[in-house]
């Protein structure tokens, strides 16, 4: 029965959600499609609305039109992608005869995900390729890689701690809370810290390498060690979380099993690799996904430490998309690279609401 | 006690205290003069060792600007804060218990809000709050972040496992629905409310893209905001001081992380049912 009384109360309680809702959210979200379909210039567009030109999909076209890009097959040809392909194959086969994959839609969604990170170093441009915007490609691939290694790097490490850490007792309290205090730090704070930290002269890295007689490393100067310090950063910011999720999902599995599988005498790695990881699987898609989802938003870290530098190394989507906007003042421009990352971060969530409609 | 609890116990003890290496370490160094510090940074013991031990960079910080990101922070995490887990817990409410027309077809239209990442917005806002004259202000601060789907389902799924007894006495006896909330419902729900208030007070307090794009104003600045433009900018000069910066800035979100860490797991055991 819904009565006149119900249904008084209930617009009355959801409206000020709804009204903050749709004004805040849903409308941006539309008006982020609108604008990607302008030349909008933020200057011009404040002075006079009409000074926004409809220019239909150029803004799109600008991103990916471009000529001379191919499939380059000889940059696999390195000793450091040889023994990630093999070290990343000869895990899967092992896993697959050992019946580990099987029913564990999380480890299958790593390797699937490696795999295409993988080769997407392959787009490759050719000498005469001729783009319109060379840099958004490169932040795509830039993007995609740092997502894949900070969202797996804390998947995993989290997990090893959150085992290491499942114990009673006081000081077990104390580790665990050392481990995700990390979390609480703001993003710019952050950024400094680990500045300071990868710092050339007189960072941490480099009072240990001298103390050691080594010579400093350029952390910011050299491309894949500007990314490192951003991983780094991201992995050691955005754990706590994912080390709560482990903690909580560990507690729920039935100590019956355990105690079972010792009866069996199952080994110590025998039990974490068929009831533990197993027992976990759904948590650990879950964490995976939140974590990817949430870095290919990634921008305070490459925006203060590195500024996209060096060599756009480091440039992600979101930061071009706010150079496009704020920077360069092109708001439509901006607008259509947010909406090609809605459509990649959709792909993601898509996965994730998928794989937890099906398990309710 | 089993016999190899010392193992595992040395080895996670020794992993935590690497992991929070850059923490100790910023700590040192903040409590060590500037002039020290722009000289080197590994003065005693690489640095790990405050000596010369000094805490005027802690007291230097509150007659800078510093103390106004302080504030402004503090003002808009706690607003919304309140607003939000208010505006959360009320509409939580009625999904999850009035019966009402329309719901089946607004509660997905909720849910569907969690797929948007809030993050990608920030143009179309900028557009809308420079057309509302609310940029640099607390409001254009606080209203875009209100509407949180993540805490509309948070709360809805906790309604829903309330018993209906609890509720249906006090229909009997008369009560409205605004009382029921009032009084029954929210005093239940404290545990999912905190919930969601440290979720909300965390983000907002370390907020970063959207403060740095609304706020051009210098003295409208927001503690993230403020910390990356000009701590950053001269954090080679006043080291000492920049950094004891960076610590206070982190000490509200560290502690309410720590001191409500249960809330925090019941909260999202809810979330990933």
């Amino acid at each position: 029965m819904k009565s006149n009384k119900d249904n008084f109360f209930g617009y009355i309680f959801i409206l000020p959600f709804l009204l903050l809702f749709f004004s805040f959210l849903l409308y941006p979200f539309g008006k982020l499609f609108y604008i990607s379909f302008f030349e909008w210039n933020i200057m011009a567009v404040a002075m006079d609305p009409s000074n926004a030109i409809y220019v239909g999909f150029e803004n799109y076209y600008y991103l990916l039109a471009g000529e001379g890009v191919w499939f380059n097959i000889s940059v696999f040809f390195t000793p450091i992608k040889l023994i990630t392909f093999s070290v990343l194959t000869i895990s899967l086969y092992y896993f697959y005869t050992k019946e580990i994959l099987k029913n564990n839609i999380g480890l299958i969604f790593f390797f699937f995900y490696a795999y295409v990170a993988y080769f997407v170093h392959g787009i490759q441009a050719t000498d005469n390729a001729y783009w319109e915007d060379d840099v958004f490609w490169k932040s795509i691939r830039n993007t995609m890689v740092m997502d894949f290694f900070s969202a797996y790097a804390i998947t995993f490490i989290a997990l090893l701690i959150a085992i290491g850490t499942n114990h009673t007792g006081k000081i077990y309290i104390v580790i665990r809370t050392l481990f995700w205090a990390t979390g609480g730090v703001g993003v710019a704070a952050l950024s400094i810290i680990m500045v300071q930290i990868f710092n050339t002269y007189g960072g941490i890295t480099s009072n240990f390498s001298n103390f050691f007689g080594f010579d400093n490393f350029p952390f910011f100067i050299n491309m894949n060690g500007s990314r490192f310090v951003v991983i780094f950063a991201t992995v050691w910011w955005a754990i706590s979380l994912p080390i709560m999720l482990f903690l909580a999902a560990l507690q729920q599995i039935p100590e019956e099993r355990y105690e079972a599988a010792k009866i069996d005498g199952a080994t110590k790695s025998q039990i974490f690799w068929y009831i533990t990881l197993p027992g976990i699987a759904r948590m650990f898609l879950l964490v995976s996904l939140l974590q990817i989802i949430s870095h290919w938003q990634i921008f305070g870290q490459a925006n203060i430490m590195t500024s996209g530098g060096p060599a756009d190394a480091t440039r992600t989507v979101v930061l071009m998309a706010y150079d496009y906007a704020f920077r360069d003042m092109e708001m439509g421009q901006g607008a259509a690279v947010s909406v090609l990352l809605f459509f990649i971060i959709g792909f993601f969530v898509f996965i994730q609401f998928k794989t937890f409609k099906e398990n309710e | 006690m089993s016999k190899r609890f010392p193992i595992t116990f040395i080895v996670v003890l020794i992993a935590a205290i690497i992991w929070s290496i850059p923490f100790w370490w910023i700590l040192s160094l903040s409590f060590q003069p500037n002039d020290i510090l722009q000289k080197t940074t590994s003065n005693t013991a690489l640095g790990f060792i405050p000596y010369p031990f000094t805490i005027e960079n802690y007291y230097l910080l509150w007659g800078q600007s510093f103390f106004g990101w302080f504030i402004n922070s503090a003002i808009v995490a706690v607003t919304m804060t309140l607003l939000s887990t208010i505006l959360c817990s009320l509409s939580g409410y009625a999904f999850a218990r009035i019966d009402f027309v329309g719901k089946k077809i607004i509660y997905p239209i909720v849910l569907a809000g969690l797929m948007v990442p809030g993050e990608l917005l920030f143009i179309p806002l900028f557009t809308q709050f420079s057309n509302l004259g609310l940029n640099n202000s607390y409001a254009g601060l606080i209203l875009p972040r209100l509407a949180v789907p993540f805490g509309v389902f948070i709360m809805t799924q906790y309604y829903k496992g309330v018993p209906k007894e609890v509720e249906e006495a006090a229909i009997i006896d008369g009560a409205n629905r605004f009382q029921i909330w009032y009084k029954i419902m929210v005093p239940l729900s404290i545990p999912a409310m905190i919930t969601v208030a440290i979720v909300t007070f965390g983000f907002a307090w370390n907020d970063y893209l959207w403060p740095l794009i609304s706020l051009s104003a210098q003295d409208m600045r927001t503690l993230q905001v403020g910390i990356a433009l000009q701590i950053g900018a001269r954090i080679q000069e006043y080291m000492g001081t920049s950094l004891a910066g960076v610590i206070v800035s982190s000490i509200p979100t560290i502690i309410l992380l720590i001191y409500f860490q249960k809330y925090l797991l019941r909260g999202f055991a809810i979330g990933t049912k």
